[in-house]
């Protein structure tokens, strides 16, 4: 009974002299977590001391730049300064401690930039790369020199910072990429002008760092195999660089990629790339080289990573934002508790959408993420004092105070309305191409279970009848409901918020016509009591998923959808991944945009609009109205159990998630953890 | 008249199941009440309503921690609750568990004794025979339809043929099928009543029975040991190229299925 | 030593439970000379049947009180024959009927059962009996501790075989039934198959589950399970988006089903779906992925777009006036 569910992924794997204890690679990313100057710091240490806690056989670290004007974003590390040496060793021993191997990938910025305005972009040619609008230096052969060099001082700082290999990026933003690339570089000199002239550069460098390496260690590129661009390279280009390289007998292994930055949604695929999709990329990197593969792109599933090194299609299997999501998967996957594991849900709101804007990681699903020094499951402290917490609403913030709660060993009883957990999570699933949201609450209701957590379905009750469940710890987490009328909230989910009302702690959208049959909820919607046809004008005040997914979910129901927003943009507030292809997937399904428009009335036909810049009025004919305005909190309860408890000793009472104040999921998670960390 | 439910508790997902390589027993996490258990509650709330008085006493064989489970039975309208945990029971068998369950039943003398159809976590699906033997009691078991008049009861009993028409006087066993009903929830106030509800606890020895009678000493019949099932034979695979119905019809006819 | 196995063969409806033949010759195949025990009213002709599977000599009990399919009746029988001794096994195979009849037979004689057993072995002399358990990830060894050992066999897990054809001795025995046992009476017998299919009963079950993408996309399944008699059934995602009603879901949460041919239709295959049908006949997986864990445990895996292969199969199956 102790031989692995997946044999493959649990065998060892050797990269030259460095034996990995099994399949699993967590892919170099961007973390920002580095310091202003570059320095790696502690929260970066203990980012990947918990991956090499949770079981993954290789760390790749990314983002390290090997020269100043290499750096994409200041938080970029500097491993081509020397004293970063020394701050990584402590590190790199942490991680072998652990069982897991590290290799650092190097890289330089060149044409791309995450800072606003960049600095000064290397390239081959002048030009700006398609989607920035800052154009570049086309280098000479004393920046070229010095890249060079870059590459070699960097590798030589990796080693001597405890590194067990070196990868280089030669994939979907930098350097090296853009002079491979027949688009980017037109030069007529040595390093452009012919096949061979393009990979002058990128073997260059790689031919500087095995000498200062040597043989023995691992030396791998990260390599963009498809472009996925009108003017870029395709998978044939790929592969032809990919037996350069492999000839120039410099390379260990490699690294898959795919996208570019006018692509960028290839790069780090949102949950709208079906998993897996990125699979003959791999598969074709393998038949045609004799190098070990690691395969990439939304690889979660424990049987398609098994599948995927059981066949040959690869030899170690990348994850990057599942191990974010959850560090232990390895552990988990290997030990039979592969049921437990957290999965990542591809939304791309809290890694890369923080990072892009030079913050430090996070996760949605993970509220440790880029802060394992201070939050995560193996921090809890267990409780010396097991309290009655009671919690009022199981949707992602009741259960999550349930689970954290729970594992510090206090008594939790949930109790929920609804006959399933998962409140509004469970709409969110129900929008297009947003199947994986439902993960998040998938997570919870099996942790919940295991940790024996008494949970009531169907249950509704008055704060007289909480009270006598003499609760030391009382969570009001019943969520929000959409912002309309009260009269218009239908009968199975009735206006919760009266009492905030009648003491101006809540206010009601001040929009006439909100209260006409012919306006519903996003709630309705996606519930699927009301099914509106014909022309339909959804309201984004919202900017995130809530209005932009159901747009797309009555698109999807035959509806002619004419989205309108105050702001610049329809779903101006989602993640740059998901609004690009979300914009591709409305031109696709016909639904139509109107920007800086605000709904004055709504009508028994229609709404009465207004262009906000210019004050224009126009009438938009529709058979129903979908407003989509920040939402309500359900707060009766709270009020109500507020007011009884008078301030009593030894009850404490706590509103948390949209009852407190809607909000993402990602903010309602956080501070559910943080709270039931602490009681 | 009395009835009496005979439930376990189940985890509510083979997620927080396991067999324990050691013990080779079953380890059953906290869990619900099995939901076909929660079934027959509903038909016994129901016939003692219809009956207009009467009391619904649940009685299970199981660790102390199902007393959770059996609460929300309790908060459901179910009026005492009996849990027979006891460490020496660890190891007992279908004859040792219908051994313990009919004494304690013995003790309530119900007109009526209720059994879920089958258990989430294993294939069984016979303990109320077991159960009705020892009490010398008849038995409808399958039941998909159950009605009480006078002191006799009539089951509509789902054959693999159909639906036969069973009947016998009460007391009586009674296994229901699954989906007879739609149980009722439980409420908040159910759930504030169940909390000050105390659940009988019955021991080995409160029962007449002795260590030995029951457990592994007890069971006639043991667990050698647990063993990774051969991978099932890979079924013949065919890729789609337009003629995927075709080849899968004659599959199944050459297979006698069609 | 090889056991002495009384096999309990079930009549039904005027006919021979062929899963309980199927265990005359799994007794052959444990040794010693298998005795099958058949109860009813009026099944002497199909006695003289039981020599062609391989019984080595026949007990016929015939009784009035044996004509239904009631247990009781029965346990007076096998507690009778055993009484008289001879028999250290006793084998069934899991029915409505045999169920009852073995988990009754095992309090009166304070005697084992290990049952929903998918094969069963002789081990040093030792009876060993073979169960899956927890999803059917784990095969359990089991054995019995003193005698008779009962052991009920998973349905439709045996096959007859005529390979020990002979001709059997055939006895009758002595029926004395107790009053005790007489308490349930059949009222009504129904036969009839004509009643709206439960899932639980159908014979044929086409399922459904994510891959079929659109609501309106289960008319699809609704008419393949017309053209087969059968019933449709869904996973839980379905009944959860409240596209079809909680009486037709599979599996751990809804029914569990054991029809002879069980369809899956875009299903991928998690454990919780797996429960509620593997204990089906022949299992048919149509699904377009193919790591699907739902091929790892059917008999015949389609990797293909169910929403075009479906609708081919219903038209191929009214076309060819097929029927399972």
């Amino acid at each position: 009974m102790t031989d692995s569910d997946f044999p493959a992924l649990a065998s060892p794997f050797s990269i030259r002299d460095v034996e990995l204890r099994n399949r699993l690679v967590f892919q170099p990313h961007f973390t920002a977590l580095a310091h202003i100057d570059g320095m790696p710091s502690e929260d970066l240490e203990a980012y990947h001391v918990e991956r090499a806690r949770g079981g993954a056989g290789l760390i790749v670290d990314g983002s390290m730049a090997v020269m100043e004007e290499g750096k994409m974003s200041r938080r970029f590390l500097a491993i081509y300064d020397p004293r970063a040496v020394e701050p990584y060793q402590a590190m790199t021993t942490r991680v072998h401690e652990l069982g897991a191997k590290i290799f650092g990938q190097l890289t330089h910025g060149g044409h791309t930039s995450l800072e606003h305005p960049p600095n000064v972009m290397w390239a081959p040619t002048q030009m700006p790369e398609p989607s920035s609008n800052f154009t570049t230096k086309a280098m000479d052969e004393s920046d070229i020199r010095r890249t060079v060099a870059g590459f070699r001082q960097s590798g030589a700082n990796l080693i001597a910072a405890g590194f067990d290999g070196v990868e280089v990026k030669i994939a979907h933003d930098g350097l090296l990429r853009s002079f491979a690339s027949p688009f980017f570089n037109r030069r007529t000199d040595r390093y452009g002008g012919s096949f061979e002239n393009r990979m002058r550069l990128p073997l260059e460098c790689l031919s500087a760092i095995r000498e200062t390496i040597g043989e023995d260690r691992p030396l791998g590129v990260r390599l963009c195999l498809h472009e996925y661009t009108p003017f870029g390279y395709d998978l044939d280009y790929g592969l032809r660089m990919a037996e350069s390289l492999e000839g120039s007998g410099l390379v260990d292994y490699f690294n898959c990629d795919a996208g570019s930055f006018s692509s960028f949604w290839m790069e780090i695929p949102p949950a709208a790339i079906p998993q897996g999709h990125f699979r003959p990329l791999n598969q074709a990197l393998k038949q045609a080289s004799d190098l070990p593969v690691v395969a990439f792109g939304r690889l979660k599933q424990p049987d398609l990573a098994e599948h995927m090194i059981a066949t040959g299609e690869a030899d170690l299997i990348g994850m990057a934002r599942q191990l974010i999501a959850d560090p232990e998967t390895p552990n988990k996957l290997l030990s039979g508790r592969a049921e437990e594991i957290r999965a990542c849900i591809g939304c791309n709101d809290a890694c890369l959408h923080q990072v892009v804007q030079e913050k430090g990681v996070r996760c949605v699903q993970n509220p440790a993420a880029g802060r394992e020094r201070f939050l995560g499951e193996r921090l809890l402290v267990p409780t010396a004092e097991p309290r009655n917490v009671v919690i009022v609403g199981g949707g992602p913030s009741g259960m999550k105070v349930a689970e954290i709660a729970a594992r510090r060993g206090h008594h939790v009883t949930l109790l929920e309305r609804e006959d399933v957990l998962g409140g509004q999570a469970r709409l969110a699933a129900r929008q297009p191409l947003h199947e994986e949201f439902a993960e998040v609450t998938a997570y919870l209701e099996g942790a919940l279970e295991r940790l024996g957590v008494d949970v009531w379905l169907n249950v509704e009750g008055d704060a007289e009848q909480l009270l006598e469940l003499d609760a030391d710890v009382l969570v009001v987490a019943t969520g929000s409901q959409p912002n309309l009328p009260a009269e218009r909230s239908p009968e199975h989910d009735p206006d919760a918020g009266a009492i905030a009302r009648e003491r101006g702690l809540q206010a009601v959208t001040p929009i006439p016509g909100l209260e006409l049959d012919h306006v519903l909820s996003a709630d309705e919607v996606l519930r699927g009591t009301h099914s509106p046809s014909g022309r339909v004008v959804v309201v984004d005040g919202n900017g995130h998923w809530e209005a932009a997914g159901t747009a797309e979910f009555l698109a999807d129901a035959g509806c002619e959808v004419e989205v309108l927003t105050h702001r610049p943009m329809v779903g101006h507030d989602l993640e740059a991944t998901n609004f690009a292809l979300f914009v591709q997937r409305a031109g696709e399904k016909g639904i139509s945009f109107s920007a800086f428009t605000e709904v004055r009335a709504v009508e028994p036909d229609g709404v009465r609009a207004v262009q906000t810049l210019t004050g224009a009025e126009r009438f938009i004919s529709a058979e129903a109205v979908v407003p989509v305005y920040p939402r309500r909190s359900r707060d009766d309860i709270y009020f109500d159990l507020f007011d009884k408890l008078d301030g009593r000793e030894g009850v404490r009472l706590e509103r948390l998630g949209d009852a407190a104040a809607p909000r993402l999921v990602q903010s309602v998670l956080s501070e559910a953890h943080v709270f039931a960390a602490e009681i | 008249m009395r009835l009496c439910v005979c439930v376990k508790e189940v985890p509510s997902s083979l997620v927080s199941l396991r067999l324990d390589p050691d013990s080779r027993r079953l380890v059953r996490g906290k869990g619900r009440l099995n939901a076909p258990d929660v079934h027959a509650l509903e038909e016994a709330l129901r016939l003692r309503d219809e009956a207009g008085d009467g009391e619904v006493v649940l009685v299970s064989m199981a660790p102390e921690h199902a007393v959770d489970a059996l609460r929300h039975g309790l908060a459901m309208g179910a009026d005492r609750a009996s849990l027979i945990a006891d460490p020496a029971l660890a190891g007992s068998d279908l004859v040792v568990t219908a051994r313990v369950l009919a004494a304690a039943l013995e003790r309530e003398r119900p007109d009526l004794i209720l059994f879920g159809w089958e258990s989430s976590d294993s294939g069984g699906a016979m303990l109320w025979a077991a159960v009705g033997e020892r009490l010398g009691l008849p038995v409808l078991s399958r039941v998909w339809e159950l009605r009480t008049d006078d002191g006799t009861v009539w089951g509509r009993r789902q054959m693999e043929y159909g639906f036969d028409v069973v009947q016998a006087a009460l007391p009586c066993a009674v296994a229901i099928s699954g989906a007879i009903n739609a149980p009722r929830h439980p409420s908040l106030k159910g759930l504030v009543a169940s909390k000050r509800t105390e659940v009988d606890r019955l021991s080995v020895a409160d029962l007449g029975l002795a260590p030995s009678d029951v457990g592994e000493t007890g069971a006639r019949t043991r667990v050698l040991g647990l063993r990774r099932p051969p991978e099932r034979e890979h079924g013949t695979m065919i890729e789609d190229d337009e003629h995927a119905a075709e080849q899968l019809i004659e599959h199944l006819i050459e297979r006698g299925v069609l | 030593m090889s056991p002495s196995t009384l096999v309990f063969v079930e009549e039904r409806e005027g006919e021979l439970v062929p899963g309980s033949l199927g265990l005359l010759a799994k007794a052959a195949e444990l040794g010693g000379e298998p005795v099958a025990l058949l109860c009813g009213s009026g099944v002497r002709d199909l006695a003289e049947e039981l020599g062609n599977w391989g019984a080595a000599r026949v007990l016929v009990a015939e009784a009035p009180e044996l004509d239904g399919p009631l247990a009781q009746p029965r346990v007076d029988v096998l507690a009778g024959v055993l009484e008289r001794g001879g028999y250290d096994t006793v084998l069934f195979e899991n029915s409505a009927l045999t169920a009852d009849v073995a988990a009754a037979l095992a309090a009166r004689l304070y005697a084992g059962v290990n049952w929903d057993l998918v094969d069963l072995r002789m081990e040093d002399g030792e009876l060993v009996g073979e169960r899956l358990a927890v999803g059917d990830t784990v095969l359990v060894d089991v054995a019995w501790t003193g005698e008779p050992r009962i052991a009920v066999v998973r349905r439709g897990i045996l096959d007859p075989s005529a390979e020990g054809a002979r001709t059997a001795d055939i006895e009758s025995v002595d029926v004395a039934v107790d009053e005790r046992s007489t308490r349930v009476a059949l009222v009504e017998r129904s036969s009839d198959r004509s009643q709206k299919t439960s899932i639980e009963t159908a014979e044929v079950v086409v399922a459904g589950g994510r891959g079929i993408g659109e609501r309106d996309n289960l008319r699809l399944l609704e008419e393949l399970a017309e053209a087969l008699g059968g019933a449709v059934g869904v996973t839980m995602p379905l009944v959860d988006r409240g596209w079809y009603p909680y009486a037709h879901q599979v599996g751990q949460t809804g029914h569990t089903v054991r029809p002879r041919l069980y369809l899956a239709c875009g299903i991928s295959g998690a454990v919780q779906h797996r429960v509620g049908m593997e204990k089906s006949g022949t299992i048919v997986a149509i699904n377009s992925d193919p790591t699907a864990p739902i091929f790892r445990y059917s008999d015949v895996g389609v990797v293909g777009d169910m929403l075009e292969i479906v609708p081919r199969l219903t038209q191929l199956i009214r076309d060819r006036g097929l029927s399972a």
